[in-house]
């Protein structure tokens, strides 16, 4: 490799020159004066010479290519309309795809920001046979075994996650935190941004901070360290401030209570805790599985507990997954996928667009390219000249397309559902700006390659033809792009399709209570002195119920523990006279619930009654039942009046009588069925049988939009440090159960409208443009006797063909791909023949119109006027 | 047929001259830039007489292209100076443009032994 000369060496390569030949010119006579003079005469301009080496030593390696550059530059900026609609275009794709990718890798890809993130994992169970769920959470008896037992964990930790109240002397509110064992920190591998971490010694009288807490309460004073505040209803000292970005077990989680577990307050058979645990190097997922499953055989020996503890342990299996794949769930997971997927198909239209719009230009200059081939441009520099063009296309757009996804993502992310784990972190960062450039390479390959090498390759017979040939060959690679266009566009047009279908199913299901003009919200009394024991707790929701009915338009109160859509409810097991032998009984849900509840949210009444105020303050064995939860526990029978026995909060086993019975409701998922759920009274068959949560409170008002704030005043005058929370419409909840769903809906609407105008306008101009080559030869037929319809169904034909070979690989692929967001679907099949037909038919339209337009102009072709043209 | 345009032949053949006699002076050792001129001049019997300021661009052009590589010694009379020299390339592009050129003469001469000159040419 030869270095690069300097400036210095050239200038003394001149001077040694000039000395040169001044001693040449003294050996014939000369003075040296006058030859010194004579040798910078015969060299010139010294000054220009070393100018020129300058110029010619620092671009020689870019020369070639910045011509390149220049001329492609130029050529574009002649046509301007071809320069704005390419990079528009392009932009546009590629910021979608390059905003998609920056949420998709910052909420799926990424790792979590732990040590050896990979090496953390999700351990659940599965009991097949059992009456439990597919894919259930493990007790705390799971977590004490698998610390003590298991060889190849390196740490293993359960957490309780909920809200609850946090007082200080000047503020006090319900606030989201969790209760992790203590091995949380060293298993995740986090150390305190201030203070400790808790220790054994300890107990669970400590608290850690979240950074965010620390900001917003105590304006990050160090001094909040060994004070001591209020956490849900005793005095907890705060020992640490936990790092900004550590947000476990959730996006808002303020607040970590410690919580170790004691041995002899486990009760086997609490299922559904979560338990992470950090593998040991070179651990595979699969050995913990095995080894966990083993080693829970032991369980019923050691913790005791019923028969059907014993046989779900028998039957039970140890799931083992990465962390993070339980922490983004399915249809958040299957979203964004989609999603990415979706706006990856557009870019590929957009590309086959502008590849297109290049080969049409390509076309119009192969007259150019045949001359310049002709006087000796090489191959390679015609090919180089093609991909210049496409390249500073591309790399225009990747430019704007970073800005587009600059300004568009926050509004995105804006409109994207709540709670999506890190999703907030998603923005232009190096990996969006990295990915945008890769993009732009590739797009530069696809929209240049094709072109350029047809171009370069140019027949030198053109240049006889004088440029313009009277009949229109084939164009393969513009049909095969229009092809690829359509069956991309068609399959976002059938996903999409499926989703309005599923939303509008799923809008369309009863989900057992209504959820116009409802406003809910908790509030929680926990203050001392307002007794949480049953007759007074219950007093104090009536009186509550009272102050809340005397509000104007307020047509009813009701109270439920856990409301549908925001909270899910708790499972017990209840025998009846239909239990036979040992069995613990079946598996059934239960809540609390009081005054005009069922009536306002108006879910039916079947048979029998509701509770009586009465019942919310007096000690009683009433029971009302849902729907399939009779079904289920006598079936065929009667249920009114029948007993069931069940073990309720802190009471003993207790026989209840059925004193009502109605409808099912959906309790979360309006996809699944509606649940077997108990509701029991306020006050349970003792003073004290059973501790309380907060209730929701439903309040039944057309103006239930415009209720917060006097519901707060309410609240204030009974219980004025009481924090309320939890305050919606029902109608809002609706709305956000089904967010996940109508978000991915509508963003699948846009793209794919997006999509389906990309794959129409390349449709229409590749035709428009086998019209415009083929005047002549259409102008020749009418001269013969053509009429204007008969050309009108040639070109149509013409398009409808191609259109038709998309659709047909459009149906393929969509077959192929639509079980991929089988996660979103609700009451339609992935290959769903009315969709599939419909889309293809509006796909098929779509291209007749876009053809159409062309046709007219070829048929309206004055045959005098294209003769002569040539 | 189109009127040939007259200065960019004429440009080009100069220039490829240029590249080709110092392609061919080297051939015979390596040289400095003042002693290119000098063979150039005395080898064609003083007719010839290269453009100091233009032979420098050329020089530096065909090291580029690493058809020769230049580097600095001392002269006959111990003056330091730039020696130029062929490279195998070099070698190899000399043969190439040699027979270019051969051809070049050879056509131009059938064209000039057409028969007699017009005599207002």
């Amino acid at each position: 490799m030869l270095g690069r000369r300097s400036q210095r060496d050239f200038e003394n390569e001149v001077r040694a020159h000039i000395e040169l030949e001044a001693e040449r010119l003294r050996a014939q006579g000369l003075s040296r004066e006058d030859a010194e003079r004579a040798a910078r005469r015969n060299f010139g301009n010294v000054s220009v010479a070393e100018d020129r080496f300058y110029y010619a030593q620092r671009f020689a390696a870019v020369q070639d290519w910045l011509r390149d550059v220049r001329h492609a530059w130029r050529a574009l900026l002649r046509t301007p309309g071809f320069l704005v609609i390419c990079v528009l275009t392009l932009a546009l794709a590629i910021g979608a795809v390059t905003g998609m990718f920056s949420v998709v890798n910052n909420v799926i890809i990424k790792p979590l920001p732990f040590q050896n993130a990979d090496r953390l994992v999700a351990i659940s169970g599965t009991a097949p046979g059992s009456d439990l769920s597919e894919r259930f959470g493990l007790g705390t008896e799971f977590y004490v075994h698998y610390k003590e037992r298991s060889k190849l964990l390196d740490g293993i930790f359960t957490f309780i996650a909920g809200t609850s109240t946090f007082r200080t002397d000047k503020r006090v509110e319900r606030i989201s935190m969790a209760w992790p064992t203590n091995e949380m920190y060293s298993t995740l591998g986090v150390r305190p941004q201030l203070g400790r971490l808790p220790v054994p010694e300890d107990g669970d009288d400590v608290v850690l901070l979240s950074d965010k807490l620390w900001s917003d309460w105590f304006g990050r004073d160090p001094a909040v360290i060994g004070k001591s505040f209020f956490v849900s209803d005793s005095m907890k000292v705060v020992i640490g401030v936990m790092p900004a970005d550590f947000r476990i077990p959730s996006e808002n989680t303020l607040l970590w209570v410690a919580s170790p577990i004691l041995l002899d307050q486990i009760r086997p058979g609490n299922f559904g805790g979560p338990l992470i645990a950090r593998l040991k190097p070179g651990v595979t997922r699969e050995q913990l599985a095995n080894e966990l499953t083993a080693i829970s055989k032991e369980l019923p020996a050691r913790f005791g507990g019923p028969p059907t503890y014993a046989r779900i342990i028998e039957k039970h299996r140890a799931l083992v997954d990465p962390v993070l794949d339980r922490i983004i769930g399915p249809t958040t997971r299957t979203s964004l996928w989609v999603l990415l997927g979706a706006v990856s198909f557009v870019l590929l239209i957009a590309c086959a667009n502008v590849a297109n719009l290049f080969l049409v230009r390509a076309e119009g200059r192969r007259r150019d390219m045949a001359i310049r081939r002709a006087i000796g441009a090489s191959r390679a520099q015609l090919v180089r000249l093609q991909m210049a063009e496409a390249a500073l296309v591309a790399l225009a757009a990747g430019g704007l397309a970073i800005l587009i996804a600059k300004l568009t993502l926050p509004l995105f992310l804006g409109a994207a559902p709540q709670g999506i784990p890190r999703i907030g972190l998603a923005g232009v960062d190096g990996w969006t700006v990295t990915a945008a450039f890769a993009l732009v390479v590739l797009t530069a390959l696809a929209c240049g390659a094709v072109p350029a090498l047809r171009a370069s390759a140019p027949d030198l017979t053109r240049l006889r033809e004088g440029g313009r040939g009277s009949t229109g060959r084939r164009h393969w690679g513009r049909d095969l792009l229009v092809v690829g266009q359509t069956a991309l566009a068609l399959v976002l047009l059938i996903g999409s399709a499926l989703l309005v279908q599923s939303f509008n199913k799923l809008r369309r299901v009863d989900p057992g209570y209504d959820t116009k003009d409802l406003y809910t919200f908790q509030y929680a009394p926990d203050q001392p002195g307002l007794g949480n024991r049953g007759p007074v707790w219950g007093q104090l929701h009536l009186n509550m119920m009272d102050r809340l009915r005397a509000l104007p338009g307020v047509t009813g109160v009701g109270i439920v523990e856990n409301i549908p859509l925001d909270e899910g409810t708790n499972g017990t097991r209840v025998r009846t006279a239909n239990t036979t032998g040992e069995s613990e009984g079946t598996r059934v849900n239960f809540t609390f619930s009081a005054g005009d509840y069922f009536k306002i949210m108006g879910i039916d009444m079947l048979a029998g009654r509701a509770f009586t105020n009465d019942e919310a303050i007096t000690p009683n064995t009433s029971v009302i039942v849902s729907r399939s939860a009779a079904a289920k526990l006598w079936p065929g029978q009667n249920a009114l009046g029948q007993s069931l026995q069940a073990r309720i909060g802190r009471s003993t086993q207790t026989s209840f009588t059925v004193v009502g019975v109605v409808d099912d409701v959906k309790q979360y998922d309006w996809r699944l069925a509606g649940e077997e759920l108990l509701y029991f009274a306020l006050t349970g068959p003792t003073d004290s049988s059973w501790a309380r949560g907060t209730p929701a409170y439903v309040v039944k008002s057309s103006r239930a939009e415009l209720l917060k704030g006097e519901v707060r005043n309410v609240v204030r005058q009974v219980a004025p440090e009481a924090p309320v929370y939890r305050e919606y419409t029902m109608e809002f909840l609706a709305q956000r159960s089904m967010v996940q769903l109508t978000f991915t809906m509508l963003t699948l609407g846009v793209v794919s409208g997006l999509a389906l105008l990309l794959g129409a306008l390349g449709l229409y101009g590749v035709l428009s443009y086998v019209v415009a080559e083929r005047t002549r030869e259409i102008g020749v037929r009418m001269a013969l006797g053509a009429t204007a319809g008969v050309v009108r169904r040639q070109v149509v034909s013409q398009g409808a063909k191609v259109v038709l070979i998309g659709v047909t690989i459009g149906v393929v692929v969509a077959v192929l791909t639509t079980r991929l967001m089988s996660a979103l679907l609700f009451g339609v099949k992935p290959v769903d023949p009315l969709v599939f037909g419909a889309m293809s038919a509006t796909m098929l339209v779509v291209g007749m119109l876009a053809s159409y337009v062309p046709a007219r102009r070829a048929s309206s072709v004055d045959p005098m006027e294209s003769l002569r043209s040539d | 047929m189109p009127t040939r345009t007259e200065a960019t032949p004429r440009d080009a053949l100069l220039q490829g001259t240029l590249d080709l006699l110092i392609l061919r002076i080297l051939a015979l050792g390596s040289h400095h830039g003042h002693g290119i001129a000098m063979a150039i001049l005395t080898r064609s019997g003083d007719t010839l007489l290269v453009d100091h300021g233009s032979l420098y661009p050329a020089l530096q052009r065909l090291e580029q292209r690493r058809w020769i590589k230049g580097a600095w010694g001392t002269s006959e009379n111990n003056r330091r100076a730039r020696f130029y020299s062929l490279t195998a390339t070099g070698h190899r592009q000399l043969t190439v443009e040699t027979g270019r050129w051969n051809r070049l003469v050879e056509s131009i001469a059938r064209v000039m032994d057409m028969g007699p000159t017009p005599e207002n040419a």
